[in-house]
């Protein structure tokens, strides 16, 4: 184990990776990516690494032809928003060449791109979106919340035979944690149990985690109340027994997601947890996610527009019958005051 | 040049067996057992047989709606094609893909798409691995005139060429846009000049027999090896049935969404006594080959024709528990 930073985390996977397999290769029309790549094109040049004009629709559609023919192309975008010039080729394209040859051709893609938030990014900065590739059969889409995940699911994202999808929170990018050194593998759709507790269950994604984890900290503080947390870190749900546990024993369960919850990952999950915790709930199960506008840039208003601990804490008190607690010794992360982690 | 005896009766087999194919699904269309959007080659064959040819051994296939001709040109496999129009597990693509999405994984025929200009950056990834792996040495990519209206071409042009990819683009130019004629969708002056600013050499051909079409692909290639740039062959053809479906405008029309009167009967009426296989049946004949042996090379794909549509017909369908074979 050693102490990585997020960013080091994901460069060590790739580095790893493109040291023991040559056909992989990295390519984004900005091939820095907040430090995550940097030292790779010394490193291995720039034929795999490389740095195309800014054609997302193009070079989604080019790393498609490269992973069908043999090679394990990363495509980087700086703002997942950026993706959506290339939508066609992911939902049209990407997400269909398995299929329509019966399984027999592989589409070994990895497209990381980077969740913006804070200081102003405004509408056009800040999307997630995996709600919404979610629901595209034959993608993957991960969420690595600490630097292990960020490590162990880029690298097995990297071997994976399929196309996936790599959401990575510009805020996460700053927290350190201990990281496996060397060969180290994670599942791409393993919930993952961040802390236990008997009173309510917390299902978050993504940065909702470091949320959770202070709403956790603060539940425990102030009203003695032990929360669970599960880190969802991918759009497959098809592995949910520890959660369906904790809910069965907790009977009270918060959804918090880094997305809107409109027709979203929340509400699958909601779904999926009442489909096989029904006679176990014993209140229905809340949600806390983007409010249901495009993100504002101006700060008063990104501040309403995203979910915090404090919200629930709120919810929790009010699922727990608890009177609100002093929320005045507690401080919530921002960029001005960076979540450094670990967890 | 003079091209071998054996490529000249391959591209008349080829040619022969998508002309014959598709007059078996004319014939047999109406009966409702090929349930898939009809996307008609007819009118291409030329064209497709000639490139395909010439880059069959070296090359990456990409294809767009209309798979018939690039399909059966690559695989002569008219036993799967039939299966695959029929929905049936002995398909080409066990039956997912109909007539817009065939593809043949072992001839590299990768994928084709229903929508306009989708496959033509897969084109660039290929020449990329073909570049890095070099188990190729080309990618050959087919697409219509509409797709160079859209966005993504015009980013495929720019990075083909900026990072100098064996790709081959080839136009199919029929002139149509479903039913909307070049000159009210084109804001361009001319093809050659767009392809060419994109330092693209350009190679033109209308309406020619697979044998002449060969030729320029020859140069073609011969162009990408001298230059390690991309090239572009302008392949005009007439598009003799209506966008989608088995009718032609004229003698008969089941269209739900085409305007009509969009083209005239007097281009039509010229292009009747051109059709795809004449050509070539003249081009064969030019060279030296005897009409008896062609008429043998007919029958023969006749009869193989009727063979394989009767087996693909008595095929079993794939079953209801293979809907979720081949999702990641």
């Amino acid at each position: 184990m050693k102490m990585l930073s997020y960013q080091d985390a994901i460069n060590e996977a790739i580095q790893e990776e493109m040291e023991s397999d040559p056909s992989v290769f990295v390519i984004g029309g900005e091939t820095k990516m907040f430090g995550s790549l940097a030292g790779l094109e010394d490193r291995f040049g720039n034929s795999r690494v490389i740095t195309t004009p800014i054609s997302e629709d193009a070079t989604t559609g080019l790393v498609l032809g490269a992973a069908m023919t043999g090679l394990r192309p990363i495509q980087v975008h700086i703002r997942v928003d950026f993706m959506l010039l290339a939508i066609n080729q992911i939902v049209n394209m990407i997400s269909t060449q398995a299929y329509n040859s019966n399984g027999r051709q592989e589409v070994p893609l990895l497209i990381r791109a980077v969740v913006g938030r804070g200081w102003g990014q405004g509408f056009q900065h800040s999307k997630s979106l995996h709600g919404l590739f979610a629901q595209i059969p034959g993608l993957k889409v991960i969420m690595p919340t600490s630097p292990k995940d960020a490590k162990g699911m880029i690298k097995s994202a990297i071997r994976f035979n399929g196309p996936v999808i790599c959401l990575e929170n510009r805020w996460l990018y700053w927290q350190e944690g201990e990281v496996p050194e060397g060969e180290f593998l994670m599942e791409l759709n393993k919930p993952e149990c961040l802390r236990e507790g008997n009173d309510i269950t917390i299902v978050a994604s993504s940065w909702m985690n470091v949320e959770a984890k202070l709403a956790a900290e603060i539940l425990e503080n102030e009203h003695g109340v032990k929360a669970s947390i599960f880190d969802i870190k991918s759009t497959d749900l098809s592995n949910m027994d520890e959660i369906i546990d904790s809910v069965n024993s907790s009977g009270k369960c918060i959804i918090a997601d880094n997305d809107w919850l409109y027709s979203g990952l929340s509400g699958e999950i909601a779904f999926r947890i009442h489909e096989k915790s029904f006679k176990y709930l014993m209140m229905p199960i809340e949600r806390i996610g983007f409010k249901q506008v495009p993100c504002p840039t101006t700060r008063v208003l990104e501040d309403a527009f995203y979910p915090n601990a404090f919200d629930i804490v709120r919810k929790s008190e009010l699922m727990l019958g608890l009177k609100e607690c002093s929320l005045n010794d507690y401080q919530l992360y921002s960029h001005e005051t960076k979540f450094r982690g670990p967890f | 040049m003079k091209i071998e005896e054996k490529t000249l009766l391959d591209l008349y087999r080829s040619v022969a067996i998508i002309v014959l194919s598709e007059e078996k699904i004319k014939k047999h269309y109406q009966e409702d057992n090929m349930k898939t959007p009809m996307h008609m080659s007819d009118g291409d064959e030329n064209c497709v047989s000639g490139v395909v040819e010439c880059f069959r051994n070296d090359s990456y296939f990409f294809g767009y709606y209309r798979t018939h001709s690039l399909y059966l040109s690559v695989s002569r496999n008219i036993y799967e094609f039939f299966a695959e129009l029929h929905g049936k597990k002995t398909g080409s693509n066990s039956g997912v893909a109909g007539s817009m999405h065939m593809t043949s994984l072992e001839h590299n025929l990768l994928s084709t798409s229903a929508i306009v200009s989708s496959t033509i950056p897969l084109s660039l990834g290929a020449a990329l691995s073909s570049r890095m792996k070099k188990e190729k040495e080309f990618s050959v990519i087919f697409f219509g005139d509409g797709a160079m209206e859209e966005g993504v071409f015009h980013e495929s042009m720019n990075i083909a060429s900026l990072m100098n990819l064996p790709v081959v683009f080839v136009c199919l130019d029929n002139g149509l846009a479903v039913d909307v004629v070049a000159n009210e969708r084109r804001g361009f002056r001319s093809i050659k000049q767009l392809v060419e600013s994109y330092e693209c050499e350009y190679f033109y051909s209308p309406n020619a027999s697979a044998t002449e079409i060969f030729e320029i692909a020859l140069q073609a290639k011969e162009s990408v090896k001298k230059k390690m740039k991309p090239v572009f062959l302008h392949l005009e053809y007439y598009r003799y049935l209506q966008h989608i479906g088995i009718s032609n405008d004229f003698e008969t029309s089941d269209s739900a969404f085409e305007k009509q009167d969009y083209r005239s009967l007097e281009e039509f009426n010229e292009y009747k006594v051109k059709r795809p296989l004449k050509l070539m049946h003249e081009s064969a004949l030019n060279y030296g080959i005897s009409e008896q042996k062609l008429d043998e090379i007919i029958d023969e794909i006749r009869v193989k024709i009727d063979l394989d549509f009767a087996q693909a017909v008595e095929d079993d369908l794939p079953k209801p528990s293979d809907l979720y074979k081949g999702v990641f």
